[in-house]
């Protein structure tokens, strides 16, 4: 169902000991997430704090906070991975410069007639660098959501790990899979919590986030070949 | 509402082959997604309601007047909108946990095929396919997506 796209596979270098050691920088708490804005390229538009209403006095408030706090842990983990891997991956080359000769002399354009039929579309592959950069940023936005919750619930939002230990992925696949395999693990993560969280409207907030981690996965099925929709389902099996 | 929309972008006989697999892949799923909440319904003794005979008129309105492949995709995204919101509330407003994580599963599933139809209008470009941080659909019929030229 897919036509090729406009990169190359590249066979990508090993991550170097500078690499990782910015790797280490990156996923320091405090710095990792002004980091890894600037990786995605955007700070200000994806803060959008929740406005669901909860008090945090009722019963399964404490449970909520654990729950919350787990996919928050996650949702980290998940900014570190794309951190690390953006610069891994293949840059979109610049667009073409135009042509010189756009004077007097210049060949005139073709003519298009109007009731040509246009060609069929076709489902092109996402770049995967500009894919990645646009998952950060809403990475970073469940973030800010979920700290928003975790707060509104009585609790403390958890910090990230100072460490995230991703291997060393070589290839533009591997990094691919290594992001691929990552929001697999939030798929379940807000698969199980979603249903479990007490106030109907929080189980609402977990579910917009699942499903936008579902496009995700599905944009990066896409990019690693695999079939973008495998079952009428999203669930954890 | 989802089958009807398939069907018809199907009987306009436009599609290109690309659009016509992820039609056919919506439809298969819509019909999945019926059967499940059928079954669900059976397990609470509700009767299901049968397949509706009257299609919304904003619905019916917005396939009345396709033409071509993009405004037939075009449709069909709206009228994934419109679904991924009733899941979305359906999600949030469900007290038995499991018919909450059942809406969560179809919201996602509608949410990836938005995707990709965004996908297949916009020669891939992840910003359009997935724009925003979170999927709650829209209540209301929305304008149309602009596909960009080939």
């Amino acid at each position: 169902v897919v036509s090729g796209g406009p990169e190359a596979d590249p066979t990508l270098p090993s991550a170097s000991s500078g690499e990782r050691s910015r790797r280490e920088l990156l996923t320091r708490a405090g710095g990792a997430l002004g980091v890894a804005a600037l990786v995605a390229g955007c700070t200000s538009k994806v803060a959008q704090p929740s406005n669901v209403h909860i008090d945090k006095n009722a019963q399964g408030a404490a449970r909520d906070v654990t729950l919350l706090n787990a996919l928050l842990a996650l949702e980290y983990r998940s900014i570190a991975a794309y951190t690390d891997s953006i610069p891994l991956l293949p840059q979109p080359q610049s667009p073409p410069e135009k042509p010189q000769n756009q004077g007097l002399f210049a060949p005139p354009p073709k003519a298009v007639n109007p009731n040509a039929p246009a060609p069929a579309l076709k489902l092109m592959i996402p770049l995967a660098y500009a894919a990645a950069q646009q998952f950060l940023t809403q990475e970073l936005a469940h973030v800010n959501d979920l700290k928003g919750l975790i707060k509104q619930a009585g609790g403390h939002p958890v910090k990230p790990d100072p460490f995230y230990d991703f291997g060393h992925p070589k290839t533009k696949q591997e990094v691919l899979m290594l992001l691929h395999r990552t929001e697999e693990m939030l798929l379940r993560s807000y698969h199980h919590a979603t249903p479990l969280l007490t106030p109907a409207p929080l189980r609402g907030a977990a579910a917009a986030l699942f499903a936008n981690h579902a496009q995700h996965s599905s944009i990066l099925r896409l990019v690693l070949g695999l079939p973008p929709i495998p079952s009428a389902f999203v669930s954890s099996e | 509402m989802q089958e009807y929309a398939a069907e018809k972008s199907l009987d306009l006989g436009k599609l290109g082959p690309d659009a016509k697999e992820l039609v056919l892949l919506i439809q298969a799923n819509a019909k999945q997604h019926v059967a499940r909440l059928q079954d669900d319904l059976q397990a609470l003794r509700v009767p299901a309601r049968p397949s509706p005979t009257i299609i919304p008129q904003d619905v019916v309105g917005l396939f009345s007047n396709i033409n071509n492949e993009v405004s037939a995709l075009q449709g069909l995204l709206q009228v994934e909108s419109l679904v991924e919101s009733a899941y979305w509330n359906a999600a949030g407003a469900f007290h038995d946990p499991r018919l909450s994580q059942l809406a969560a599963e179809i919201l996602a599933s509608q949410a990836q095929q938005w995707a990709l139809l965004e996908a297949l209008l916009h020669r891939g470009d992840p910003t359009k396919a997935a724009p925003f941080p979170y999927v709650r659909g829209a209540k209301t019929i929305s304008k149309p997506h602009t596909a960009i030229s080939s």
